[in-house]
């Protein structure tokens, strides 16, 4: 494995923060931690970064102990969720910041510059001031900073969360793209359920410290484990089975409503309805349980609040 | 959200511990806090109590019973001068930042040259307008009023030291939201209600300042009172006296015990009520909204107000102007050269000495200054609320305490420095660190912590973070701290005079020399030029260190 | 980049300025403390006649003698020049000075030096009245000739005088009238002035400043009027027909100066016939030495009813008198 994390365990004011916190990475892949605020997942990413020194475990990055490598000595890079680019230097001087420490002259690390430039797609912006670029551009220097140094690990601070939705879909894909290009293994902090299904290889789902759940996209989304993950991950129904304490787990979009009629056990009563765009969402309450549905617009026969109507599923999780 | 900025209390806290270097910077920065604050402060308070070597509070008991009317005199002018040095303030505030009324293009000049202030030839220029045979009271007016006495003093003290008050008090005004004035008076609150029950409350923090401010500065006055109390004294000038005429230090000591006391006390309360760091900061909260504009009778005082105060400066400094030129001081107001041709090489010698000796104090101090911010705001090294208090004690002390204390601290081996220029240039960055740590502190609440994190992912150790990242983004600060540490070194004469010599004469001391031996006209010459030179420096300097600076904020 | 080098250089030039402001004491030149008029053109002839540069300080012989004291003998200055006589015998009496007999002293009376030969009188300070005569006008007063004319009601709270504590004027004046009235009657007439006197000077020098500027009508002043009416001021000067205080303005060695030889160089200076026109042409006052004449202007000196007055016990005098002042009079 290229990157091991074993036990990770971090106390705050007696508060466990991130609870034995063990995870292997293999070279090059892209990694996403997902939970929702103050799971541990930032602090998490400050410990593999060296800001923070772990209260026990280790971490061993390409067959070298780094637990106790300040952040400066360490092989790994970071882009902050405030990108926490310097305001008095230009894009230029932000983005060679790193080489200077790399003993490499101005003349090559100026060159260098140039081309990461290129790949984060902001040739001509070299001489801009900080202040100056608007907020995907200041993105894409935190990205190039950061990759220039040739990190072991690139490691993500929610670096999406301060952009408007569109830009923040469209950047998600470059820095996939980026990161295949560069071939860079990287860990991604989000809280964005959207962001880590679609980028990562793998995706780490942490709640109260610890990890509750690991595995590809596709796994966590249709295999959730039940409770935390399987309700944090997308929407999920959860109907009881009539005289049994047994759930059913079923997501908006894998029920099917039809008209009303006696020979079904599904019933229900439409209470609301939202329009969402691609699809709406119906309310229906059935036996005084409501359930979600989503229904694309292209089988939507546009049902009305009050109207009776039968529901069926048509993939059931477990 | 608690959670978070917890979360980034410890990642300071985690930081890398010092390097060699930078522990040696650390602790001399921490013992030069000590041994220049703390303990010629500490020496005042022995010296008074232990005379002959045995404890003795017989200084106290006198001040007590035969003295007690110069405490009094000195709290009872010192309340004056603040109460109405904060109302005049507070009106050319508001003048500048709630009217539409136009010249705040002069008022706010007439408020940054005022800045400047050179010893002494205030007072004279108030005696050759408004004195006995002053030229607005006598000659303009007819009366022979007597201008000396607890009235002059107040009168004095309180327009000097308005220009400060207003320059915090608009600072803070400014940084209110516009948005609480202006649902206030959706609410259906008139405008003076608005003021007086939104404005002015949350201007509360930079009243407390400028009151603090004021109050400190006459508790310690000795030369307003000097020239023109007459027989009416008050501490600073007996303790001055004491000192200077006397040499009695323990007598001298004791006294600015006393002036402490109060300057404590308002200190006190001060730290309670807010925190200070917001004062420099100059941040603006407009959100775009303009303030509302104040109307009717208020309206009317606050032109009055800042007119008069306007007018009343550039009388005061056209006098001093032209006290430089005028045949004779106070009589014969025909044109001369004769008093610029009395400054020869050797008096020219005593202005360079000043501008080197503020030179140096406003770079040292102003690096000092800015280490202990950073060491106060990012480090918090071990004891750092100790070491933000003793490096604010020298603003709450007056300064005659301050010289007095070096005079006692510094006097024998092995720390005897009186006598030479360092100890001046000394006593300057320290009266001033507390500016200047402000100053930095200020600053540097603003700087994201995310910054030096990225610096130091990057590869950058300590002192790179300091250097690349750190110091670039507190020129604000660095502006700020040497600006005012250079321009009270030009003009200083309060804490220094006790530390003089013939070899470390400073321009003051020629000037005060000057006027003592009844040349006026040139000590308006010297004062002229400390003016002068002042706003150049000042000009100058801010050029040099903002020259890229409107790019990258523009 | 260029800024960081700059500020770098602005940092260093200054590090390396505040150490050497440290030094600035030991330069070799000669440190004075002065109470003297004319001081810089003094200087620069004694610079050019011996090569040896000054630096100077003004202070009035209160404060010199109060601050040297305080040094407990760690010398403070090379030299000190002028001002009130019982401060240099009261330092005398402490030890505080070298003792010197300058090489110009056989021509110096010895009623204006030290008999020890510790200090040695350079000209003589006479005190006067100042009186602005364009208020007297206005108000129909004549101008006060004798310490009896002062008590006169018209000049309530118009009389100006300095804080004996301080100025060395002003304690002439103290023990000058005790000395030659009485003990007794000296401390009646003194009562009797201190009603007339608004406030006490804090400086030597301010009471004549204010008669000039006719903030007072009558300031008490050493040296005359001449300057201030040359300035323009409408003064005219009065040397008091009851008695005229004076004294010696001496000169002395500070003990454990370490300019001893250039210090003995001023002082043979300053008693030289050459020093002594230089003195009277920067500062009008009456040589001591005897074969220089007095300036022309105080020729009315000579016909002045001086006081006579013990200076040696003035100068042992002068703690307890000044308590007694205290107590009596401050206000």
């Amino acid at each position: 494995m290229y990157l091991c994390i074993e036990n990770l365990n971090k106390i705050f004011y007696n508060t466990s923060v991130v609870k034995n916190f063990s995870l292997n990475i293999k070279k090059g892949e892209l990694i996403t931690i997902l939970g929702p605020s103050g799971c541990g997942k930032t602090t998490t990413l400050r410990m593999l970064g060296g800001f923070l020194n772990p209260d026990s475990g280790s971490i061993i990055l390409d067959s070298v102990d780094i637990t106790g490598v300040p952040a400066n000595k360490r092989p790994t890079s970071t882009v902050f969720q405030s990108y926490a680019l310097f305001p008095h230097m230009n894009v230029m001087q932000n983005v060679i910041y790193g080489l200077k420490f790399k003993k490499i002259k101005k003349k090559e690390a100026v060159k260098k510059g140039f081309e990461m430039l290129e790949t984060v797609g902001l040739t001509g912006f070299e001489n801009q001031m900080i202040s100056n670029l608007s907020g995907g551009q200041q993105q894409r220097v935190a990205l190039a900073r950061a990759l220039i140094v040739s990190p072991k690990i690139l490691l993500l601070d929610e670096p999406l969360s301060n952009l408007d939705a569109k830009l923040r879909v469209q950047m998600r894909k470059e820095i996939k793209e980026i990161q295949l290009k560069t071939k860079t293994t990287a860990i991604f902090v989000t809280h964005d359920q959207d962001e880590a299904l679609s980028i990562s290889d793998r995706v780490v789902v942490m709640n109260k410290g610890k990890i509750i759940q690991t595995g590809t996209p596709v796994e966590i989304y249709k295999t959730p484990e039940k409770g935390f993950v399987a309700g944090f991950i997308g929407k999920m129904n959860e109907i009881p089975f009539t005289g049994s304490n047994k759930k059913k787990m079923v997501r908006p979009e894998n029920i099917l409503i039809r008209t009303f009629d006696n020979k079904s056990r599904n019933t229900g009563q439409i209470i609301g309805k939202q329009f969402m765009g691609p699809y709406t969402t119906y309310f229906i309450n059935s036996h005084d349980h409501i359930i979600e549905v989503d229904v694309s617009e292209k089988d939507n026969r546009n049902w009305k609040p009050g109207d009776q109507v039968n529901f069926e599923f048509c993939k059931e999780i477990n | 959200m608690a959670g978070k900025t917890r979360q980034i209390k410890n990642l300071k806290k985690s930081f890398e511990i010092a390097s060699l270097p930078g522990q040696i910077i650390v602790l001399i920065i921490i013992s030069s806090v000590l041994f220049f604050i703390l303990w010629p402060v500490v020496s005042v308070l022995v010296k008074s109590i232990i005379i002959d070597g045995k404890i003795d509070f017989s200084c106290y008991a006198d001040l007590f019973t035969r003295n007690r009317g110069l405490l009094a005199n000195s709290i009872f002018v010192a309340c004056l001068s603040t109460i109405l040095s904060v109302f005049f303030g507070t009106c050319i505030a508001l003048y500048l930042t709630h009217t539409n009324h136009f010249g705040k293009k002069i008022v706010f000049g007439t408020l940054l040259v005022t800045m400047i202030s050179p010893p002494f030839v205030s007072s004279l220029s108030y005696i050759m307008l408004f004195g006995k045979r002053g030229l607005i009271t006598h000659n303009l007016l007819g009366l022979s009023l007597n201008p000396y006495g607890w009235q002059g003093i107040v009168i004095m003290q309180s327009v000097g030291y308005t220009t400060l008050c207003s320059l915090i008090i608009a600072g803070v005004i400014r940084g209110i939201d516009r948005n609480l004035e202006q649902a206030s008076l959706d609410l259906g609150a008139g405008k003076i209600e608005t003021l007086i029950k939104v404005t002015l409350p949350l201007a509360k923090p930079g009243l407390i300042v400028a009151a603090l401010i004021a109050c400190v500065k006459s508790l310690s006055d000795f030369g307003t009172p000097i020239i023109i109390g007459g027989g009416f004294n008050v501490l600073a000038t007996e303790s001055y006296l004491n000192v200077i005429g006397l040499y009695n230090l323990p007598m001298a000591a004791s006294m600015s015990v006393l002036l402490l006391i109060p300057a404590l006390l308002a200190f006190i309360y001060y730290r309670r009520q807010i925190r200070f760091s917001n004062f420099f900061s100059g941040r603006m909260n407009t959100n775009g909204i303009m303030a509302f504009r104040i109307t009717g009778f208020i309206d009317l005082v606050i032109i009055l107000v800042t007119w008069s105060f306007v007018l009343f400066e550039i009388l005061k400094y056209s006098t001093i102007f032209w006290g430089a030129f005028a045949k004779t001081w106070g009589f014969n107001y025909a044109f001369t050269l004769k008093h610029i041709k009395t400054i020869n090489f050797e008096k020219l010698g005593s202005i360079i000495r000043s501008l080197e000796y503020a030179f140096i104090a406003g770079m040292v101090g102003t690096i000092i200054g800015l280490i202990l911010s950073y060491l106060i705001g990012r480090k918090k090294i071990w004891g750092c609320e100790f070491f933000d208090f003793i490096s604010t004690l020298p603003f709450m002390i007056p300064g005659t305490f301050f010289g007095i204390g070096y005079i006692i601290a510094f006097h024998d081996e092995p720390f005897a420095l009186t006598g030479t220029g360092f100890i001046i240039v000394v006593n300057c960055i320290f009266r001033q660190l507390p500016i200047s740590t402000k100053a930095g502190l200020a600053v540097l609440t603003q700087i994201d912590p995310e910054l030096e994190f990225s610096a130091q992912d990057l590869g950058a150790g300590r002192l790179s973070r300091i250097k690349d990242i750190i110091f670039p983004m507190m020129k604000p600060a660095f502006l700020v701290s040497f600006i005012n540490t250079f321009t009270t070194t030009m003009t200083t004469i309060g804490a220094i005079i006790f530390l003089i010599s013939p070899s470390s004469k400073v321009a003051t001391v020629v000037m005060f020399d000057a006027i003592q031996n009844g040349n006026v006209g040139q000590g308006a010459v010297f004062a002229n030029i400390i003016i002068i030179v002042v706003v150049f420096v000042n000009i100058g300097f801010s050029k040099l260190l903002l020259r890229h600076h409107g790019i990258r904020t523009g | 980049m260029r800024l960081k080098s700059v500020s770098l250089c602005f940092v260093s030039i200054a590090m390396f300025l505040l150490l050497s402001a440290g030094q600035a004491l030991s330069n070799g030149n000669l440190m004075m403390f002065a109470a003297y008029g004319g001081k810089d053109e003094i200087f620069r002839e004694f610079k050019k006649d011996t090569g040896i540069t000054v630096e100077y300080l003004s202070m009035s012989s209160g404060e010199v003698l109060s601050r040297v004291r305080a040094e407990k003998g760690k010398p403070i200055g090379d030299v000190w020049f002028g001002g009130g006589v019982d401060s240099f015998i009261a330092a005398k009496a402490d030890g505080l000075l070298e003792h010197y007999v300058p090489k110009g002293a056989q021509a110096i009376p010895t009623q204006f030096r030290d008999k020890d030969g510790y200090w040695t009188g350079v000209s003589l300070v006479t005190v006067s009245f100042i009186v602005n005569k364009e208020v007297c006008k206005e108000k129909g007063v004549e101008i006060p000739q004798t310490w009896q004319d002062l008590l006169n009601p018209a000049f309530k709270g118009e009389i100006l005088m300095s804080n004996p504590s301080i100025s060395g004027t002003a304690y002439t004046i103290l023990t000058g009238i005790l000395q030659t009235m009485g003990v007794e009657k000296g401390w009646e007439y003194l009562d009797k002035l201190n009603a007339q006197i608004p406030y006490y000077a804090k400086r030597g020098s301010e009471p004549p400043k204010k008669a000039a500027l006719g903030e007072v009508m009558v300031g008490l002043s050493p040296g005359t009027y001449e300057e201030l009416a040359k300035e323009g001021y409408p003064v005219t000067g009065v040397l008091p027909k009851d008695g005229t205080p004076w004294w010696p303005a001496p000169a002395a060695i500070f003990k454990g100066t370490k300019n001893l030889k250039e210090a003995k160089a001023f002082m043979d200076w300053c008693t030289s016939k050459k020093g002594q026109e230089i003195l009277k042409k920067y500062c009008v006052r009456v040589p001591t030495r005897s074969d220089v004449n007095p300036p022309e202007i105080l020729s009315a000196v000579k016909e002045a009813n001086l006081m006579t007055i013990d200076f040696e016990k003035a100068g042992k005098e002068r703690d307890a008198l000044v308590k007694k002042w205290q107590e009596r009079h401050a206000k």
